[in-house]
């Protein structure tokens, strides 16, 4: 792992491994969908609407899973200072925060014929909107500030804050009385869903997390590179050899005093 | 009722994929552009070192 902390190395594993996460991705996606669509049941209930959740289930669990990997790399930034910790927590906030928006509507969507309505203020649906919230400020804190190290350093503060509302949202159905329906998989006495529907929503889910891998690791390999023309910029502007203007501007080409 | 439904799930699936693929072409424009200043800087500083020995 300490091996990868040096970013050329990190380049040419990313350029090695990608290829086969898409291509397992889209394989697991496949399975699952034909699971999702032509092998589970209707719901006895919720009838064929029950189809929304083997991709809102998936989407929410990711949600938690970026903020999970996210408050790991904001440790190795604030602890052990790995140079990509900071790299792989920015590269993710975007990711989560659209895993987020499609859990939050995707359970909108299924709410409105099940429910009746496409949102209460129920304490899961909440503290999931504060996710949302939360991936959104570290996204416009990495924007505001203009020093890389120091705006690392306050999105590492800030995630660690950030990470109270996982056990609220995950215990959220729980410790209140929600309108949301408890958990039906990960919980002590086993899940309570058929074979028939579990298959197809684990197959999702594994789909799910090996998107989020390929695109993770491609978007951090993204902000390697925008350190890079960062740097070479900077060098560049000190040796008065300061190149044309670039056809879209890049986010850090300003430098800090 | 069932084709509300189907209408539902169909508006539930075309966000998410939708969704994911513009995450992915954000990405891939974003590594072009990237390489494309890459190359750029990188020949001017290959310029500037020319110049120093010069």
């Amino acid at each position: 792992m300490l091996k990868y902390a040096n970013p050329t190395l990190f380049l040419g594993l990313v350029s090695r491994v990608w290829p086969w996460l898409a291509g397992l991705s889209a394989l697991a996606l496949a399975i699952g969908l034909w699971g999702a669509f032509f092998s589970a049941p209707p719901d006895y209930q919720q009838g064929q609407t029950v189809r929304i959740m083997y991709i809102h289930v998936p989407a929410a669990w990711l949600s938690m899973f970026c903020y999970a990997a996210m408050t790991a790399s904001a440790l190795g930034t604030l602890v052990w200072r790995h140079p990509l910790a900071d790299a792989a927590q920015k590269a993710a906030a975007p990711i989560g925060a659209v895993f987020t928006f499609i859990c939050l509507v995707t359970g909108s969507l299924w709410g409105k014929p099940m429910w009746g309505t496409w949102w209460v203020w129920d304490a899961r649906l909440t503290s999931v909107l504060i996710l949302f919230v939360i991936y959104l400020g570290l996204i416009a804190l990495w924007r505001t500030i203009e020093d890389p190290s120091r705006a690392a350093r306050a999105a590492a503060i800030l995630t660690l804050v950030g990470v109270v509302n996982l056990p609220i949202i995950k215990f959220s159905v729980d410790w209140w009385n929600t309108l949301h329906q408890p958990a039906s998989v990960f919980r002590l006495g086993g899940p309570t869903i058929a074979p028939s529907m579990l298959w197809p929503l684990l197959v999702m889910a594994l789909a799910f997390t090996l998107i989020f891998t390929t695109l993770h690791l491609l978007a951090t390999r993204n902000e390697i590179l925008r350190r890079r023309v960062r740097r070479l910029s900077i060098q560049a502007a000190a040796a008065g050899h300061a190149p044309e203007a670039p056809a879209h501007r890049l986010t850090p080409t300003r430098v800090s005093s | 009722m069932s084709e509300i439904h189907w209408a539902f799930i169909l508006a539930s699936y075309l966000i998410c994929f939708g969704l994911v693929a513009a995450l992915i072409a954000s990405i891939v424009i974003d590594h072009r552009r990237l390489q494309r200043e890459l190359t750029r800087l990188g020949a001017a500083d290959r310029t500037r070192a020319t110049d120093e020995v010069a």
